[in-house]
């Protein structure tokens, strides 16, 4: 489940502004039950790079060698808008059915409702 | 503990990280490596003059896990997850030649209707078409036949091409929605659409007015296929169009 959600996060956090892959790396790997593995983000950028999701540049910086720097390309946009939707409504729907089940158990199988046998 | 530890470390790391990703395309293999290096120097000199390299490489994971992440077959994730939450979607070069279907949808449904609408001028030209055929054939056919069978053909000419207008929906869709036979259906159909433009559309001997407006439409709509077929077969279209779908 984290994983098909995970590609999102990057497309959210990269809406309001550019990340440089190291950055954006270590704010995942600190976000809890995030990623298994701060390495196995790389790969998941290429994806989105081929997939034309993010757009990406190579910038100067100051300490040590070019970074490349991500940002949120249209179509990464209009798939995070959708995404988003979705998103909202199975997470209403799932709270939806646990909050029941936690409640009262409708039919559970424990309970003896036979009255009418 | 020392920096040319560290430097072992760091060393040993990226060594079984190459040989986990050997299995990987070399391209795809040499960018993450880098990355990875990358990675690393960054984590090192972000921590200032005393980098805890270990933290650091179990940060980081398993050199194999990071692997099979890299090598989880292409797209299928998030093509998928994006197929479910939308139903359109995909990669750019899919969403340039669905909206390129739509245009040539568009283009052939005028096209259609302004062959219906020139009707006029084109039954006489059908009219005197058949009677010469007929003249030819040595046939003497009553002029109220020639007439009737000039508008059946035109008729006929404009149900197929709504029938067009329709194929060119349909894959549009289709493809729109990663459906694999879309592309396989589209590339046949653009080659018949060829052929028909080569060889002309497959009437009883009677050929339809050959206006240079006709053609220059048959033209347009035609170059509309090409560009869509061509962004079918892109590299990204492919993934995308190959994903297996459970629903």
């Amino acid at each position: 489940m984290r994983r098909g959600v995970l590609p999102y996060c990057v497309l959210a956090m990269l809406r309001e502004k550019e990340w440089y892959g190291f950055e954006l790396v270590h704010a995942l790997g600190n976000i809890d039950g995030m990623v298994t593995g701060e390495g196995t983000v790389y790969p998941l950028l290429a994806r989105l790079r081929r997939q034309g999701l993010v757009e990406t540049s190579w910038q100067e910086s100051a300490t040590g060698p070019p970074r490349r720097y991500y940002r949120l390309a249209p179509a990464g946009r209009d798939a995070l808008a959708d995404f988003t939707g979705s998103w909202r409504r199975l997470r209403d729907s799932v709270d939806d059915l646990l909050a029941s089940s936690a409640g009262d158990p409708p039919a559970s199988p424990g309970a003896p409702d036979q009255a009418t046998d | 503990m020392s920096d040319h530890n560290d430097d072992q470390l760091v060393a040993d790391y990226l060594r079984q990280l190459t040989s986990a990703a050997s299995a990987l395309p070399a391209d795809r293999r040499t960018e993450l490596v880098e990355e990875i290096t990358a990675h690393i120097a960054e984590a090192r000199a972000a921590q200032g003059p005393a980098p805890v390299v270990p933290g650091i490489l179990e940060r980081l994971g398993d050199p194999a896990q990071i692997v099979q992440a890299a090598a989880e077959p292409s797209l299928s994730e998030l093509a998928a997850g994006t197929q479910v939450a939308s139903g359109r979607a995909g990669p750019a070069s899919v969403r340039i030649a669905v909206r390129l279907m739509y245009l040539g949808a568009a283009v052939s449904l005028i096209k259609a209707i302004v062959d219906l609408a020139t009707l006029g001028a084109t039954r006489s030209i059908l009219v005197a078409d058949l009677r010469a055929g007929a003249r030819k054939s040595g046939l003497s056919t009553p002029a109220g036949s020639l007439s009737s069978g000039a508008t059946a053909t035109l008729v006929t000419a404009f149900v197929l091409g709504l029938i067009g207008v329709g194929l060119w929906v349909l894959v549009a869709r289709a493809s729109g929605r990663g459906r694999d036979w879309a592309r396989a259906t589209g590339s046949v159909l653009f080659g018949l659409g060829t052929l028909a433009l080569l060889i002309g559309p497959p009437d009883v001997g009677i050929r339809g007015p050959e206006t240079a407006g006709t053609r220059i439409f048959a033209a347009i709509i035609w170059l509309i296929g090409l560009a869509a077929v061509v962004f079918l077969w892109q590299k990204d279209s492919s993934a995308f169009l190959k994903v297996p779908r459970s629903s």
